[in-house]
Order: C-alpha cells, then sequence, then structure tokens
C-alpha cells in the first residue's frame, strides 16, 4: 500500500455504501466507532464491529453529524455495549434531545432512524483521543451547520464525513426550504474546503466512497462542483430532491412507479422543493424526477417499476 | 500469463477496484455472507484496505457464486 494511504494500526476503516456511511474503528486504549450507518443496516453494522474489536468492548460512539445514514446504528451498538458512550457535535444536542423528526431530516425526507440518548457533545477546538492518537475536532459548515471533521496533525489523516468526498460532497442542506439560505450554504462550504486545503491531509477519510490520497484533485472537483451550485440555486434545489428520490430507491431497491407520485408528496422535503420550483401535480413530479435518475443511469424503468442500478 | 484484470475487464488496471456494496447490508441467516452483495463479514471489514489484487479475487468469486445459482 502507497505510503500517503498508510494508516495507523489503531484504526480500521469500514467502507459501507450510499445508504449507510463510513464507519472508522479505533482499537487500542478505549474502542471507538466513528458514525454508525443507516438504521436498516444496524446488525450488520454491530457485527462488523464486533469482528473488528474481537472480544474488546466498544467504549465509545462518536457522530461527526446527525444524518440518518451516520447516526442509524447508535442505539443497537449502545444496546450490544452498554458501556459506550455517545459523543454528538454540540450543535445538534437540543434537536437530539428533543428528537426533533424534521430537524434530523427523518419524515420529510422519508427516512427512519432509531432514538438514542447521547452521553457528551464535542465542540471545534476540542481534542480527542482515539486510537491512540489525539483527534482535533473542526467546524466544516455547508452541508449542515453543525458537521463536524476530526484531524489528526501527527497522522496527516482527516475524517472529513460528508464535507468532502473523493468526488464531491453531500447536498447542502442549509440552502433547502423550509430554512433555505442559498447564500449562506455556499459560503460555509467554501470556507471548510479551504479549511481542508490548509490543513492539506496526506490522507481523507470521506463519509462515503474509498478513502483518498490525492486531495488536491479531490478539492479541485468539490470547487468546481461549489461553482455550478453557487451559479444555479435552483439547480441545488433540483438535486436534492433527486438525491431524496435516489436514497428511497436505493433503500428499496424498486418502487412502483403508480405509487411514485402519493411517496413524493408524502416527503415534506421534497414537497417543499416542488412548492419552490417545479409546482408540478404529483404524478408530473413524480415523472420528473424518475427521468431524471434514469438518464444520470441510477434508475431504470422496467414495467411499471422504478429500479435502482446498482453501479 | 493471465492480465492483471483477468476475468473482470471492467475494473482497469491503475483504478482503484469498487466496492459490491449495492445497499442492502444485510447478513444472511447463518451470519456468513450478505444478502445483498454476497460478500463474508471478512470481506467487508476488510476492503477498505484490501489490495486491488484482492478485491478482484473477492470479485471473481461473487461471480461464480451468482453464476452458479442462475444455473
Amino acid at each position: 500500500m502507497a505510503e500517503a494511504a498508510r494508516l495507523p494500526r489503531s484504526m480500521q476503516v469500514l467502507e459501507r455504501g450510499w445508504v449507510s456511511a463510513n464507519n472508522i474503528v479505533f482499537t487500542g486504549g478505549a474502542a471507538a466507532v466513528v458514525d454508525t450507518g443507516y438504521a436498516r443496516h444496524a446488525e450488520q453494522t454491530v457485527a462488523l464491529v464486533r469482528r473488528v474489536l474481537g472480544d474488546q468492548p466498544l467504549g465509545r460512539i462518536v457522530n461527526t453529524h446527525c444524518h440518518s445514514d451516520h447516526i442509524g446504528g447508535n442505539a443497537a451498538l449502545a444496546r450490544a455495549w452498554p458501556g459506550a458512550r455517545i459523543t454528538i457535535p454540540a450543535g445538534e444536542a437540543a434537536v437530539v434531545l428533543a428528537w426533533d423528526d424534521a430537524a434530523l431530516h427523518l419524515g420529510p425526507m422519508g427516512q427512519e432512524c432509531e432514538r438514542f440518548a447521547f452521553d457528551d457533545t464535542m465542540r471545534a477546538g476540542d481534542s480527542l483521543p482515539l486510537g491512540g492518537l489525539d483527534w482535533q475536532v473542526i467546524a466544516s459548515p455547508g452541508h449542515d451547520m453543525e458537521s463536524l471533521m476530526l484531524w489528526c496533525a501527527a497522522e496527516g489523516i482527516l475524517i472529513s464525513a460528508d464535507a468532502l468526498w473523493g468526488q464531491g460532497f453531500g447536498v447542502l442542506f442549509p440552502a433547502l426550504p423550509p430554512a433555505g439560505d442559498h447564500a449562506l450554504a455556499v459560503a460555509a462550504q467554501r470556507a471548510t474546503l479551504a479549511t481542508i486545503r490548509d490543513l492539506a491531509p496526506r490522507l481523507v477519510i470521506p463519509g462515503h466512497g474509498a478513502p483518498f490520497t490525492d486531495v488536491g484533485a479531490a478539492l479541485a472537483r468539490a470547487e468546481a462542483q461549489l461553482a455550478r451550485l453557487e451559479a444555479n440555486p435552483a439547480g441545488l434545489l433540483r438535486h436534492a430532491a433527486k438525491v431524496s428520490l435516489a436514497f428511497l430507491l436505493m433503500l428499496e431497491g424498486r418502487i412502483a412507479i403508480a405509487t411514485l407520485g402519493a411517496r413524493l408528496a408524502g416527503m415534506a422535503l421534497v414537497a417543499d422543493i416542488n412548492r419552490a420550483l417545479f409546482r408540478l401535480d404529483d404524478a408530473a413530479l413524480a415523472d420528473l424526477l424518475a427521468g431524471e435518475l434514469v438518464r444520470s443511469g441510477v434508475a431504470r424503468r422496467d414495467g411499471g417499476w422504478l429500479v435502482y442500478v446498482t453501479p | 500469463m493471465p492480465a492483471a484484470t483477468d476475468g473482470l475487464p471492467e475494473f482497469a488496471d491503475g483504478v482503484p477496484v469498487p466496492s459490491p456494496c449495492v445497499g442492502i447490508c444485510r447478513m444472511d441467516a447463518d451470519g456468513r455472507l450478505c444478502i445483498g452483495c454476497g460478500r463474508t463479514l471478512d470481506e467487508i471489514a476488510n476492503w477498505s484496505r484490501a489490495s486491488d489484487a484482492a478485491r478482484r479475487a473477492v470479485w471473481r468469486r461473487l461471480r461464480a457464486a451468482a453464476a452458479s445459482t442462475d444455473g
């Protein structure tokens, strides 16, 4: 393995997919896991963590941000290891305490998550010991205003969550209705990309996809994507609606086209975007978004079904 | 000498071999194989640090397993 991609022995990355985010497991000292996947995959998440830890108990669960694909395994892991303490971003404390379904983007996006209680919070500037190394907590607003990254200066490794992937970054939620501040979201993501550029990591462990070492290329792609989003607020909303449907499709494998209109109407985020942007009736909206997914190769039509096309 | 991409021409040499994950992520009743991608727990857990050669070996096994159940 190339030197730049080297991981300390106390770290193991569990690369998941696009429904569950990646999990980073730390052994040595108190065992920990950063981010826990989607609720429906929690059983597999627990099995994977158990396989990596062996007899060592899980001591800590850390979440970079509280989206369903990053916190979905928290409750199951806490049941499997009752001594594990859960740490979430301080900015999410109120939302998670109240279990605010809308603020957690659950119901409005047709997603689910098992409720959990947290033990600690972390904020930018804190230092976390994980795997015998010091990790600095760094603010990374953009995808989510409260999202955090973990930076190990001694190793040059950045856990970036959804602020930066090998090919782009996560939807800019602060730009979406009902809060909808396009300028704020873009400025925040721009600042976050600049932060990452200044850190100059040798290895980035993203929330989705493989860890990567060509950080310059990833940043260039991200900056180009951000420039396109900045110039096209409507395009940003359209992309968010597509992603919402794509996630549902990945979860279910296929959706009956006849039911698509009603399904989309039941997702408050998509309904809000439709009101702001398309102003289509249920059937027309379904046709539009399904067509976009088919055009991008994420889905195909098969009889009366919209079917997820696996990569 | 077989090419490194032997049997898997779509995974070009030099490009990281992609994950077989299809988003189902559930182990079978025996807890042995993922019912989505067909990998073992170890294959999933070790994927991130596996070499491209090792990943291609997993893909070949998955393809062979799928072919034998298509019969």
